[in-house]
């Protein structure tokens, strides 16, 4: 269609424009995390430069890690009225004395003999985090001059970035990005890996699909297949449905109160009276979490089940009966067959809700930091008493209540696109199992 | 007929033995099926029940009853007569008085008569004398009674005629502590004969001398519980509260004559403390106030919803004002101008934002864009008003492009003109932006928003607003784009045939029938946006204030919900009201989504009825 009136054209131009700010915006927002997030791990150059205060200058080392241009009115507002300009860079110095700030802003016109000199060195140690120097064998010079003993046992890694190829920068970007995923944190969760908030996401929501999948399924059949179709029912369904959108906090503060303190208390009264009054299940933990997810998803599930056994043709199960099946194996043997994809999809987008979920959580045993994983080895190789971590708790924990913000916060976009890869995948999975399946029945159907 | 010999089916007993079985089967997979998924949805529609049961003992009336007096005195606590400390202050000021209180930090001492007269004296400098002389009473009734509250910030007087009178030490003009009348509490038929002070808590019995006893909190006028005892007419003279509020013993001459066992568990809690404005002790003036703990010694607590209801509008009121226009204006273009394949690509990376859980979106929001819109304001504003303007100006003059270029238009191409003009605006924003900001503002706009009476806070109403309007966004989008494909192809194309212009068709037909889809959109969106947690939680300061300021922050229920209730001790007030937001929110939620699915619902019907 065309437009041909002035009305059609502003119509046009203006839904378009809506079109392109929402475009733009899910382009900013995805740019900025993937910027963010990769960026972490990639080696950076190390400069080096004088600086000079007054009459005294200082060799400095380390990482640009923001550029900032601030306006006359605020540097007016930080009270550096006396600035001609206001540019300035956060300079990552790492360790460099005990007690001396690892970050640091630097006025622009302040730096002088700026240069990338190719011995500068970057040396990971087990205790004192991040140092930059030249190294020798054994020893590190810093900038100030002072001299470090190393020894081999307290060097986690160690290399010189500025001689680095491309190629090389690659290697250690995918080493630093597996040593993420795969050790624990360390520093009050400002350095280090992200295993434990990792396992437990992925924990707390297998074992929800595990509870959630035969519980929702089989609330699901009954509604839409055994219920009988009267005014309570359509009530009971149109309430059902709107339990989706209530909010997910809600779920928590009930889930705290009926799962933790109500049936976790009443767990230990009968079995580990000996214990009190120490709980062991009236506490916050992996199963209560679970259960809280399983609880929430549960509405996304029944709808879902519902909507799938709704789009089974009708003549599927005319010719079931007409072959004299009983309903339980019209249901078993032809309809649930049938809408599997659906349920499938249903499933895996209840499983992504839940890995983003964080509000009710805080309430049922998702915690700052558990000092082990709730795994154990013998059966049932999960610990459900215990509490974990969670990467959702971990974006809201790191980035906003973190002690060393300017730490903390490059690796919360690391954080966070852990959790996009992991919920854009599972939907991805979705999606293309519904189109999969689509084809397939579609196929056989026709 | 006889019978078919080459058939596997099995026949006689056999055969009734399987039918049979198969028909247990059946019978016994209904029974499993109907049990089970029944109770499943009764359990998850009883979470509702279970909360109100949690929120329900706060409006429990309060009850009290005469008890044989305990022969096991434990808590028993005679009422101390405090011996005069004060004459020499009384003698040196000219006031002999018959009552003396000192507030709790030792710094004012106030004299009272028996005629009503008073003098307010400050220790710090009693050679001043009196700083105020007031009446307690009306002059020609006696004053009974006066004393503190606990936490001694709140004075209670009565007199012979039955009025209590709730006094504060207020700073009047000067700064000057004063004794200021409040309010008066609900007058008692007969003369007061006795205040009692709540243990730690700001309530207080009254004895009158008719032998009624009553309860005040002090926030309400109104008694929370009264009955006539006619045997302590006359034959009681004190009450005294147990340590843990629970009971009241009336003495008459230091003798126990009477226990009272009193129910009265949240006496802070009412519909009128947690709806109105409540002047609450040492405050200048009534307000409404959140704050579940306070810094003073006396835990008052002071719930009121109201801050938080409005911080929960206010948010998703400026979420639904980003998102509404943005969404269903890109469902429009979707359906009406968008031809496949590029009308499912852009309405599938639409519904992808929905991918983005809101914790992430609450950082983004927190740590990136607060900062940028505290930078940029200017700009910003400038920017939301030009780009629809520019846009406007293209759309009338776009006849006059050349030829090849206007061909762009109504075939995706305008979306690539659309994206040039917003970078186009941005620039222009930005740099107008500068400009303005160093010829008006010499200080900054945010230190001349101050000056005019706005305050400005990094964290604020705008962020929220944008950041959870991203996040509301594609449920608003996808429901209108399905409310508007959804109505009947061959409506727009009959339209068109009989000469309708494009933009009738959208107005004429496309969007009364698509309307109450979209509205029902909207409307979900509302919901989500209330329901919303981590955005809020993380993008605004959280401080509970009643305006709609859009620069300033907010606190709303579900923000407070993640704060407090793993903090707040259970069975207290503060838990329950805790639980009376969430239901606040499963109500008002629940009802938004019920009623907006039936919109959808009656949509959906008479669309089917047009198709037929």
């Amino acid at each position: 269609m065309t437009t041909k009136t002035p009305q059609g054209r502003v119509l046009l131009w203006f839904s378009a424009l809506a079109s392109g700010i929402i475009l733009l915006m899910l382009c900013v927002v995805s740019m900025l995390m993937l910027y963010r997030g990769l960026s972490l791990f990639w080696p950076a150059q190390l400069v080096q430069f004088q600086y000079t205060q007054g009459t005294q200058t200082e060799k400095i080392y380390g990482e640009v890690v923001s550029r900032q241009h601030l306006t006359p009115q605020q540097l007016h507002a930080a009270g550096h009225a006396e600035r001609v300009s206001g540019e300035r860079i956060l300079v990552k110095q790492g360790y460099h004395g005990v007690g001396q700030a690892t970050f640091r802003w630097f006025w622009q016109d302040t730096i002088s003999d700026w240069v990338l000199p190719p011995e500068l060195a970057l040396v990971e140690h087990a205790t004192l985090g991040e140092i930059y120097g030249t190294v020798s064998v054994g020893f590190i010079t810093l900038a100030n001059g002072t001299t470090l003993t190393l020894s081999a046992a307290d060097i986690v890694r160690q290399l010189q970035p500025n001689k680095l190829t491309t190629l090389d920068k690659l290697k250690v970007f995918s080493k630093q990005w597996w040593q993420f995923l795969s050790t624990a944190p360390r520093e009050a969760n400002s350095a280090g890996g992200i295993l434990p908030a990792l396992v437990g996401t992925l924990l707390s929501v297998m074992l929800m699909a595990l509870l959630v999948t035969p519980i929702g399924i089989m609330a699901g059949v009954y509604l839409h297949e055994y219920a009988r179709d009267g005014r309570l029912v359509r009530l009971v369904r149109l309430s059902v449905h709107n339990l989706a959108g209530v909010p997910s906090v809600v779920f928590g503060v009930f889930a705290l109160v009926f799962f933790v303190y109500g049936l976790g208390g009443s767990i230990d009264q009968l079995f580990y009276a000996d214990k009190l009054p120490q709980p062991t299940f009236g506490t916050p933990s992996l199963i209560w979490v679970s259960l809280t997810l399983a609880l929430l998803t549960l509405p996304v599930v029944i709808v879902a089940t519902e909507e799938g056994l709704a789009r089974v043709p009708v003549s599927l199960r005319l010719g079931g009966y007409g072959l004299g099946a009983t309903k339980a194996e019209v249901l078993y043997k032809l309809v649930l067959p049938v809408a599997r994809p659906a349920l499938l999809t249903g499933i895996i987008l209840a499983i992504s809700r839940a890995a983003g979920e964080v509000a009710p959580l805080l309430f049922v045993g998702v915690v700052k930091y558990a000092p082990t994983l709730p795994l154990s080895q013998q059966w049932p190789f999960i610990q459900p008493e215990q509490q974990i971590m969670s990467l959702g708790f971990q974006i809201y924990d790191v980035g906003l209540q973190s002690s060393n913000a300017d730490a903390a916060e490059p690796r919360v976009y690391a954080i966070a696109m852990v959790l996009l890869f992991l919920i854009g995948s599972l939907n991805l999975l979705a999606m293309q199992l519904r189109r999969y399946y689509r084809m397939k029945m579609t196929k056989r159907l026709s | 007929m006889t019978p078919d010999t080459s058939s596997r089916l099995p026949t006689g007993s056999k055969r009734r033995w399987r039918t049979f079985r198969r028909k247990a089967i059946d019978r016994s997979w209904r029974v499993l099926i109907a049990l089970a998924g029944g109770s499943i949805i009764l359990a998850l529609l009883a979470i509702f029940l279970y909360l109100l049961a949690e929120a329900a003992p706060l409006f429990k009336p309060v009850s009290a009853k005469l008890q044989v007096i305990p022969s096991v005195a434990t808590d028993i606590a005679t009422p101390a007569v405090t011996p005069p400390q004060w004459q020499q202050l009384q003698q040196s000021s000219g006031f002999i008085a018959d009552y003396e209180l000192v507030d709790g930090q030792k710094r004012y001492l106030i004299l009272a008569r028996r005629n009503g007269e008073a003098c307010l004296i400050s220790l710090t400098q009693a050679e001043k004398g009196c700083v105020q002389r007031l009446s307690l009473t009306d002059r020609t009734v006696e004053l009974t009674t006066v004393v503190w509250l606990a936490g001694q910030q709140t004075l209670v007087s009565g007199d012979s005629s039955g009025q209590l009178k709730q006094w504060f030490l207020l700073p009047d003009a000067q700064g000057q502590l004063r004794l200021s009348w409040i309010k008066p509490f609900a007058t008692r038929a007969a003369a007061v004969v006795a205040i009692s002070p709540e243990q730690a808590r700001s309530g207080f019995a009254v004895l009158d001398a008719r032998g009624e006893v009553s309860l005040f909190y002090s926030a309400l006028s109104k008694p929370l519980w009264q009955q006539v005892f006619p045997a302590f007419a006359g034959q009681a003279d004190t009450l005294q509260f147990t340590p843990r509020n629970n009971g009241i013993w009336v003495f008459n001459q230091q003798d126990a004559v009477g226990y009272l066992a009193v129910d009265n568990a949240h006496p802070e809690i009412s519909l009128r403390t947690l709806w109105q404005k409540i002047w609450y002790e040492s405050w200048v003036q009534p307000e409404y106030v959140w704050q579940s703990s306070d810094g003073a010694e006396l835990q008052q607590g002071k719930y009121s919803l109201v801050p938080l209801t409005i911080g929960t509008f206010k948010a998703a009121f400026y979420a639904i004002l980003v998102a509404v226009p943005l969404a269903v204006f890109a469902a429009i273009y979707c359906v009406c101008f968008l031809a496949e394949p590029w009308r499912t690509t852009l309405s599938h990376l639409i519904e992808l934002m929905a991918m983005f859980p809101t914790v992430i979106i609450g950082f983004l929001a927190a740590i990136w864009l607060a900062p940028a819109v505290e930078q940029y304001l200017l700009a910003l504003l400038i920017f939301i008003i030009i780009t629809p303007i520019t846009v406007f100006v293209l759309a009338h003059y776009w006849r006059l492009f050349p030829r090849k270029v206007q061909l762009l238009a109504g075939r995706g191409g305008e979306l690539f003109v659309v994206f040039l003009l917003i970078f186009a605006c941005t620039a222009i924003a930005l740099w107008l932006g500068d400009i303005a900001d160093n010829a008006l503002f010499a200080d900054g706009l945010h230190n001349w928003l101050e000056l005019h009476g706005v305050l400005y806070q990094q964290r604020n109403a705008l962020v929220v607003g944008l950041a959870m309007g991203f996040a509301v966004m594609p449920i608003i989008f996808s429901l209108s784009y399905d409310a508007l494909s959804q109505i009947p192809r061959q409506l727009a194309l009959g339209a068109y045939a009989l000469g309708a212009t494009q933009w009738q068709i959208v107005q004429k037909v496309l969007l009364p029938l698509a309307s109450p889809g979209i509205l029902a959109a909207v409307m979900l969106g509302f919901s989500r946006a209330i329901g919303e947690t981590m955005i809020i939680l993380m993008a605004t300061g959280n401080n509970p204030i009643s305006n709609f300021n859009v620069f300033e922050g907010l606190r709303s229920l579900t923000a407070t919900l993640t704060i407090e209730l793993p903090e707040a001790a259970v069975d207290s007030s503060h838990y329950r009201v805790l639980f009376l937001a969430a239901i606040l929110l499963f109500v008002f939620t629940f009802l938004t989504n019920t009623l907006a699915d039936l919109v959808r619902q009656h949509l959906r019907r008479n669309l089917q009825r047009l198709e037929s």
